[in-house]
C-alpha cells in the first residue's frame, strides 16, 4: 500500500485534553448516591484509580479495538458486526440502570450502519436520561486505530495515539448523530483545541 | 473439599540458633524465646490441575490450573504467571499475574499485574490494575469512609452492603456482602 508522507500517525508522547463535558458529567454522577458506568475501552490503571474514589460500579468492556476492525468479508459486514456486538458488549446485570457510557473515539471508527447498530445495541442498557460521552474528530484524517484514553482527573483525559496509517474521518455532525442514533439527543458539544469535538448525548 | 490446613510441606520452623541478633537491640533476655514459625505460602505447582473447592487459613500461590471455588477469607492468594483459574475467589488480598475467569471478592484489595488476564467481576475496597493488564468485567467501587469524592457519590452504609441486581455471583449483591460480615 502506498503511503504518502504526512499520512502516517507517529507514535508520540501522550497528550492531555481538558475535557469540560466529562468533568460536568462526573460532577452530576457524583451528586447521586451511587452510579453505574460503562467504559467501552480497555481497562486503564489511571481510569480505575480515578473512579475508585466514587461509590460506583464500573463495567469495562474492552471492546473498542475489536469493534473498529473491518469485517473479514464485505458481504457479511452487517451480520458480522451484529455478532461482534453481541459477543463483545455483554450487557451488565443491571440492564436499564446504567447512568453513563464512555465511548472515547469509537464513533470515529464506525461506519454509518455500524454506528446505528451500536446505538441500537447499547441503548437498552441505559436508563432514561443517562448519558453517552464521546470524542469525534473534526479533522479530515484520523489514525487507523482508536487511541488509548484514560481519565487523570474529572477534567483531564490523557490520549495516546497509536502509530500507523491515517484514514479518512467520518466527521459526524450533530445531525448525523441524531439520524443514526435516534435513541439519543445531543445535550452539549464542545470543540477542543486538538480538533476533537467532545459530545455528551442524552438517552431519550 | 480440599483443606489447605493439611498442606504443611512449605511450613518451616526456625531453630533458635538461626535467630539473627540485632546489633542495636538490647541484650537478649536470659530466658530463651520460643521460635515463631515462619510460614511460606502453600503452592499449587505448574503441573497440578485441581478441580473442587479450595479453602484454608494460610497464604496460597497457584501456578497450576484450578477449577471450582477458592476461599481464603483472611489470607492472601497469588495467581502466578502460569496460573490458570476458573473459579470464584474470596481472599483478603488477591494478586493476579496469570489468567483468571471468575468473580473476585477481596476483603482488602485486588491487584492485577501487567501480565494478568482477567474475565470476571471484582468487589473490593481497593483495586489496582497495572497498565498492560487485561481485564473485562465490572468493578464495584466502595471507597472507605472519608475517601469518597466530596459529599456526593457517597453511599450509605446500607447501600454499600449491596445494591446489586444480579444473582448471587454478581458483585455487590446482598448475599455476598452478608457472607463477609
Amino acid at each position: 500500500m502506498l503511503q504518502v508522507a504526512g499520512q502516517i500517525e507517529q507514535a508520540g508522547d501522550p497528550t492531555e485534553l481538558n475535557s469540560l463535558l466529562l468533568a460536568g458529567l462526573v460532577e452530576r454522577l457524583a451528586a447521586g448516591p451511587r452510579f453505574e458506568l460503562v467504559d467501552i475501552g480497555p481497562a486503564r490503571e489511571a481510569t480505575i484509580a480515578f473512579f475508585s474514589q466514587f461509590h460506583c460500579r464500573l463495567h469495562i468492556e474492552d471492546a473498542i479495538a475489536a469493534l473498529a476492525r473491518p469485517a473479514p468479508s464485505t458481504d457479511e459486514e452487517e451480520a458480522w458486526f451484529e455478532g461482534r456486538l453481541k459477543a463483545l458488549l455483554t450487557p451488565p446485570a443491571s440492564v436499564g440502570e446504567v447512568d453513563a457510557v464512555l465511548c472515547w473515539d469509537l464513533l470515529d471508527h464506525l461506519s454509518r450502519p455500524r454506528l446505528a447498530a451500536f446505538a441500537t445495541h447499547l441503548a437498552p442498557w441505559l436508563r432514561r436520561g443517562a448519558h453517552l460521552h464521546a470524542f469525534i474528530s473534526t479533522r479530515p484524517d484520523i489514525p487507523g486505530q482508536p487511541a488509548g484514553f484514560e481519565v487523570l482527573e474529572a477534567s483531564t483525559v490523557r490520549v495516546q495515539a497509536r502509530p500507523g496509517p491515517l484514514q479518512p474521518a467520518p466527521r459526524y455532525h450533530q445531525l448525523d448523530l441524531g439520524r443514526l442514533m435516534p435513541q439519543f439527543a445531543v445535550e452539549r458539544s464542545v470543540l477542543l483545541r486538538n480538533g476533537l469535538q467532545e459530545y455528551l448525548l442524552r438517552r431519550h | 473439599m480440599f483443606d489447605m490446613n493439611n498442606l504443611k510441606r512449605n511450613t518451616t520452623k526456625r531453630e533458635p540458633s538461626e535467630e539473627v541478633p540485632s546489633s542495636t537491640a538490647p541484650a537478649a533476655p536470659a530466658e530463651p524465646r520460643a521460635a515463631s514459625p515462619v510460614k511460606e505460602p502453600a503452592t499449587i505447582g505448574a503441573s497440578i490441575h485441581f478441580k473442587g473447592d479450595l479453602s484454608g487459613e494460610e497464604d496460597f500461590v497457584i501456578q497450576g490450573k484450578v477449577e471450582g471455588t477458592i476461599n481464603l477469607e483472611k489470607n492472601n492468594l497469588t495467581i502466578g504467571k502460569n496460573g490458570r483459574i476458573r473459579a470464584n475467589v474470596t481472599a483478603n488480598t488477591i494478586i493476579i499475574e496469570g489468567q483468571l475467569q471468575g468473580d473476585m471478592f477481596g476483603n482488602e484489595k485486588v491487584i492485577i499485574r501487567k501480565s494478568g488476564n482477567v474475565l470476571g467481576n471484582i468487589v473490593a475496597p481497593r483495586v489496582t490494575l497495572e497498565d498492560g493488564a487485561k481485564f473485562k468485567g465490572s468493578i464495584e467501587m466502595e471507597p472507605k469512609a472519608g475517601e469518597a469524592f466530596g459529599g456526593g457519590g457517597k453511599k450509605s452504609e446500607a447501600e454499600s452492603r449491596g445494591t446489586g441486581t444480579g444473582a448471587g455471583a454478581t458483585p455487590g449483591t446482598p448475599d455476598f456482602k452478608g457472607a463477609q460480615q
